[in-house]
């Protein structure tokens, strides 16, 4: 089955005690472990014991997690990971708190990706048994989960291919120079399930290494708008929306959290399915497959990277 | 009272205590390049000609590199001053008035500082140096 989702994101935040506050006050994810100068949050619909991990020490991205079906994928993708000669290592049980063994690669745009099959399952806020839809202590935004993330990378269709042959992730949406060169990704949308993207990559010299954004999921275009209603109370400062993107048809807010990463709530958007032919967006329609309704987008969205 | 002039437009503006330049501007119905106001990006780059400001937040070195900082250079969005400053912000900072009420008001209200700096002008949108008579 391979890979199943976006298990965990590990950024690195300048100020520890601020990050805290936005992600769990403004965003409305629960701290599950304080370290200090590390700590770890989940949503209220996440199951396993955290989603997202913060560091203090500068910005942008440490690592991404994803979740894989069973232990034996894990050999299944090392195997293959070997034919492309990246760096890689099995990770032991504890190397990250409350995961067991898995598998860290190191993508060609040089991000650091783990895979691990199993994390310890703590319950949803609502539980199990008879759960009701959603908690009444929700705080701020209430995000129940985790979506995506867009990173950046030099060479697009170097690294889209290690994921698409390595981690069996296929091709939703792409982005090319124009109808003549449909086979040179500029961006690129993979999945591994029915989301839209699991993972997208946009490229620029340079860019390998760092993250454009990761995403929340929320329910639908109101909890959108009262993301943004919260975030003005705030004072977050927004880049776009609330609109929809064409690309992934998803209905967003992109903003940035106190350390200036960007950050994304990303709603709705159609089912994506494996055997759905690719869609194709040319560079000249940029600006409406991310700003659908405004067709502009702001000098930072396609030049900040942290 | 805290005065920020800006080099070269002839527009001099009262900061409240705390605020950080970006601030200022804008509730003086000025704009200029941004991104992320969170002191992450490095867009809102200006000059320190002279005065002192200290940054609000920690700003990491990606955004703002040490050296820069020893030559005086600083992000707007999380510069505060600390004294009476002068800021220059440079062409690819693209300062521009995008509220004229607001800039008039911001005259106004620093009216005394206007006596020092001339004659009152027009205020109109687009790039500030238009505000400047001739
Ligand atoms: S706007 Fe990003 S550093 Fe000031
Ligand atoms: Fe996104």
């Amino acid at each position: 089955m391979g890979v199943v989702r976006l298990g965990y994101i590990h950024v690195r935040v300048t100020d520890i005690e601020e990050a805290k506050k936005h992600y769990c006050q403004t965003v409305g994810f629960r701290l599950v472990k304080d370290e200090g100068k590390r700590v770890f949050l989940k949503g209220w619909d996440e199951w396993e014991h955290h989603s997202v991990v913060l560091e203090e020490g500068g910005i942008g991205v440490i690592k991404l997690g994803y979740k894989v079906a069973k232990a034996d994928d894990l050999e299944v993708i090392e195997a293959k990971a070997k034919t492309f000669g990246v760096a890689m290592e099995r990770m032991s049980a504890g190397d990250n708190l409350e995961t067991a063994d898995g598998l860290r690669i190191t993508l060609p745009s040089t991000h650091t990706i783990e895979l691990y099959h199993n994390m310890t399952v703590t319950g949803s806020d609502v539980g199990r048994i008879n759960p009701d839809v959603f908690p009444r202590d929700l705080v701020g935004i209430g995000a129940p989960r985790i979506d995506h993330a867009l990173l950046g990378c030099d060479n697009v269709n170097e690294t889209e291919k290690f994921l698409i042959d390595v981690f069996d992730f296929y091709q939703v949406e792409r982005l090319v120079p124009d109808l003549e060169h449909q086979d040179v990704s500029l961006a690129t949308w993979l999945s591994s399930g029915n989301r839209g993207h699991d993972l997208a990559l946009i490229q620029g010299e340079g860019y390998s290494g760092k993250l454009h954004h990761f995403a929340f999921q929320l329910q639908e275009w109101s909890d959108i708008l009262h993301a943004g209603q919260i975030m003005s109370m705030d004072d977050v400062p927004i880049e776009m929306g609330p609109t929809q993107h064409g690309i992934t048809r998803g209905k967003t807010i992109y903003y940035y959290d106190p350390s200036g990463n960007r950050n994304e709530v990303f709603a709705d958007g159609y089912t994506a399915q494996r055997d759905r032919p690719t869609i194709i967006w040319t560079a000249d329609h940029l600006a409406k497959g991310i700003n659908y309704v405004n067709r502009t987008l702001a000098e930072a969205f396609t030049t900040v990277l942290t | 009272m805290t005065v920020i002039t800006l080099d070269g437009t002839g527009l001099a503006l009262e900061a409240r205590p705390g605020e950080s330049l970006t601030e200022t501007f804008r509730r003086a119905g000025l704009m200029m390049r941004d991104g992320c106001l969170r002191g992450g990006c490095g867009m809102c780059r200006v000059r320190v000609v002279s005065g002192t400001i200290t940054l609000s937040r920690t700003v990491c070195e990606q955004a703002l590199p040490l050296a820069d900082r020893d030559q005086g250079l600083t992000l707007a969005c999380r510069a505060v001053p600390t004294s009476d400053v002068t800021v220059a912000i440079p062409p690819d900072g693209k300062l521009r008035c995008v509220t004229p009420l607001l800039t008039a008001l911001a005259r106004h209200q620093s009216s005394l500082i206007g006596d020092v700096m001339g004659q009152p002008v027009a205020i109109r949108s687009g790039p500030l140096p238009e505000l400047v008579p001739a």
